[in-house]
């Protein structure tokens, strides 16, 4: 009886996606499966299902299947997914209404509007299928579409076969644009690095080392050590959620704004969640090394003072390059990010 | 200064932790799914738990939210750009709004005036000879000569005005021309009752509009101002004489009264015998203009400047288009059907590119296929004017 339900409920949203999408030609097999698919690994990644019951029989018995199946984004993944098995139409749809979104945020995750381009490149050569390794193909009620099959990505299946509709495919293309300009920084920072490396016949860790050795005489130094790894640890030690809220803030250089807005609570909050984990770090802190060491308020502000100033020798010292260096930086900077 | 060393230190202890990946990172569709938090609460947990600690994921992480903050920036600042446009536009058209409007309510005033409709001394010292009669079918008709004399002045200054750009400088000289012959009939009657009789506030319609589009034709104004009421305050209904002939200004209400509704009768119908059409109704109204018929309106006034008559041009083809059979006015980001011109009063249908109608149309008219683009295209079909998007 639930079966019939649920069979009903994913022809429900079919239809309801086919009069979106009227000339997209996509088999209901097909639709179902995908969703199917997309159920399973869910239900997959949570053995104890997803509201813990422990069920095996997706659909129809967990209670938590059906609730992600209905906040699918159905007809985005429905535009996807004809779109990974090479419907025409599906694809100009897609190009009409997303590929400016792509350039968009290419051109934003860039310093360049060439890089921009070529960025936005990948991410449309990803999503037809060029280089992108999809996940196994959803067999289609013929083993393809039925019609349309001479569209730009009839031959290949991209990237977006992997779409699974949790989020838009806005948003999708947002994290798929922001990876690949992360993946091409990485790899040109590490191209830069074994330049560095060729050039200086050393490491590129022998600056960082230097740099260690320009701030490492005084009392400071010797103590600075055990300092960075007492705050170290107690930064290892806090929740994942102000962890994370320290990075984004200080090496992501999130505004509180953006950061608050991805936490459900206003700016004012963010700020103050902030001003409390580092008011914590620092007690905490002290008060180790206090009972620990037994250092006093003086010590401790000359020490917080060097660590800090530690960053900026390091920061400096990483900055006196070598004009071939300054090259090989500025092309890196020329590129993504 | 303790503050800067402590972000600082963290700042620097954060940089050496993140070094690399802690591998199985998410995938972008549970990225896509955090960032728009729908994930389930345990979901979220472990995500962040991963986010944390790898670098990799961080840096995803900012990127996206940095992307996510420029969009929204992005869409403020277009939405305030609009807002910004609009306060421009509708100050403009205030401030021609008041001009017409102030030039009108002088010239009525004017013409009642000058066509006797405001009882001279001795007319009003025969009437009140007679008391018990406010006014028969002669001053009705006087005053229905007067209104309509009104209108047409009304209508040459809004013609005056709707063709030219400097719109308050042709109204000024329009009020001086008419004012100043009038000067010295005026002077020559007892100031004093003659601006007593005057009521203290004078309601006038423009229908500016309506009579620049009879004058024009076809050819409709682009920027004309909304068809609002004003008052007008004269100075010389102050007077002390005004208050003196107070006696006599109530004798004369009633037919006063009606020259003003027989006036505005007389312009309301000279409006509906302008050729307008039912996307210039939607124009003048209250509400905002449909996008759709201000590119119609555009269309047809482009039409009648005999633009579409060759495509003489590279900026003309980009303006103009022919494409099975018909003419294609490319204005407002849309391109306009010439048969949508001669048809304006049809009724309006939406089609979507992905529609099975739009597909039927395509299939019975493949040339059209050559709009499809990222404008919206407004044509002519089965009856209706139908606006592709």
């Amino acid at each position: 009886m639930r079966q019939a339900e649920t069979s009903e409920e994913i022809d429900a949203v079919y239809r309801r996606c086919q009069d979106r999408y009227p000339t997209i030609r996509l088999a209901p097999g097909t639709f179902r499966m995908r969703v199917e698919q997309i159920l399973t690994a869910a239900h997959e990644s949570h053995p104890q299902g997803l509201d813990g019951s422990g069920d095996s029989s997706l659909f129809t018995a967990c209670a938590d299947c059906r609730a992600l199946f209905r906040e699918l984004h159905h007809e985005d993944l429905f535009l996807a997914l004809a779109c990974a098995l090479g419907d025409g139409i599906a694809w100009e749809l897609f190009a009409s209404e997303y590929l400016a979104l792509i350039k968009r945020f290419a051109l934003n995750a860039s310093r360049s509007y060439d890089a921009s381009e070529d960025l936005a490149q990948d991410i449309v050569t990803l999503l037809l299928g060029g280089n992108a390794v999809p996940a196994p193909a959803p067999p289609g009620e013929n083993g393809t579409t039925d019609g349309h099959a001479g569209g730009a990505g009839a031959a290949s299946k991209g990237k977006l076969l992997t779409y699974n509709g949790r989020g838009s495919l806005a948003g999708w293309l947002r994290a798929a644009v922001a990876h690949a300009a992360v993946d091409r920084f990485r790899r040109s920072r590490r191209e830069v690095s074994l330049d560095e490396m060729m050039q200086e016949g050393c490491f590129p860790a022998s600056g960082c080392a230097a740099a260690e050795s320009a701030v490492d005489d005084g009392p400071d130094a010797r103590w600075g050590a055990v300092f960075s790894r007492a705050l170290e640890e107690e930064i290892t030690r806090l929740c994942p959620r102000d962890r994370l809220l320290l990075h984004l803030y200080y090496l992501q250089e999130v505004s509180l704004k953006s950061i608050g807005r991805q936490f459900g609570v206003h700016e004012a909050t963010a700020s103050r969640w902030l001003e409390r984990v580092r008011r914590d770090l620092r007690r905490r802190v002290e008060q180790q090394l206090r009972k620990t060491h037994g250092f006093r308020s003086r010590d401790m502000k000359a020490l917080w003072h060097w660590v800090s100033a530690a960053e900026e020798t390091a920061l400096e010292s990483a900055l006196k390059t070598s004009p071939e260096r300054a090259q090989s930086l500025n092309k890196v900077q020329g590129g993504t990010l | 200064m303790d503050h800067q060393f402590v972000e600082g230190a963290i700042r620097r202890i954060l940089h050496r932790r993140s070094d690399g990946s802690t591998g199985a990172c998410p995938d972008e569709n549970l990225f896509a799914a955090y960032l728009e938090n729908r994930l389930a609460p345990p979901e979220t947990a472990r995500f962040e738990k991963h986010a944390s600690n790898c670098s990799v994921c961080q840096e995803v992480l900012g990127l996206s939210l940095r992307l996510a903050q420029q969009e929204t920036r992005a869409a403020g600042a277009a939405a305030s750009e609009s807002g910004a446009s609009l306060f421009r536009s509708s100050r403009l058209r205030l401030v021609l709004g008041a001009a017409f409007a102030l030039t009108a309510g002088v010239i009525l005033f004017q013409s009642a005036r000058d066509s006797s409709l405001l009882p001279t001394k001795p007319q009003v010292a025969q009437r009140e000879s007679k008391p018990g009669i406010s006014g028969g079918p002669q001053a009705q008709l006087k005053s229905l000569e007067a209104a309509t004399a009104a209108s047409d002045s009304i209508s040459k200054l809004g013609t005056a005005v709707a063709g030219q750009k400097d719109a308050p400088e042709a109204a000024g000289m329009e009020f001086r021309a008419r004012v100043n012959p009038a000067k010295p009939a005026a002077e020559a009657l007892p100031a004093a009752p003659a601006a007593a009789n005057v009521p203290e506030t004078v309601p006038v319609q423009t229908f500016a509009k309506a009579d620049a589009a009879k004058a024009a034709g076809t050819d409709l104004p682009e920027e004309l101002p909304p068809a609002r009421k004003v008052t007008v305050q004269s100075a010389e209904m102050n007077t002390a004489a005004a208050q003196a002939n107070e006696n006599r200004n109530r004798a004369m209400a009633v037919p006063r009264q009606d020259a003003v509704q027989l006036q505005n009768q007389a312009v309301q119908q000279a409006a509906m015998q302008a050729p307008v059409g039912a996307a210039q109704s939607r124009a003048e109204g209250a509400a905002p203009m449909d996008p759709t018929d201000q590119a119609l309106l555009e269309a047809r006034a482009a039409a009648s400047r005999g633009q579409a008559s060759e495509l003489k041009d590279e900026k003309a083809a980009e303006r103009q288009k022919k494409v099975a059979g018909r003419l294609f006015y490319r204005t407002s980001g849309y391109w306009v059907d010439g048969e949508c011109l001669l048809r304006p009063n049809a009724p309006r249908r939406d089609i979507r590119k992905d529609s099975k109608e739009y597909s039927d149309m395509i299939a019975k008219e493949p040339a059209l296929v050559e709009l499809k683009g990222e404008v919206p295209v407004l044509v002519y079909w089965n009856g209706a004017n139908c606006l592709i998007r």
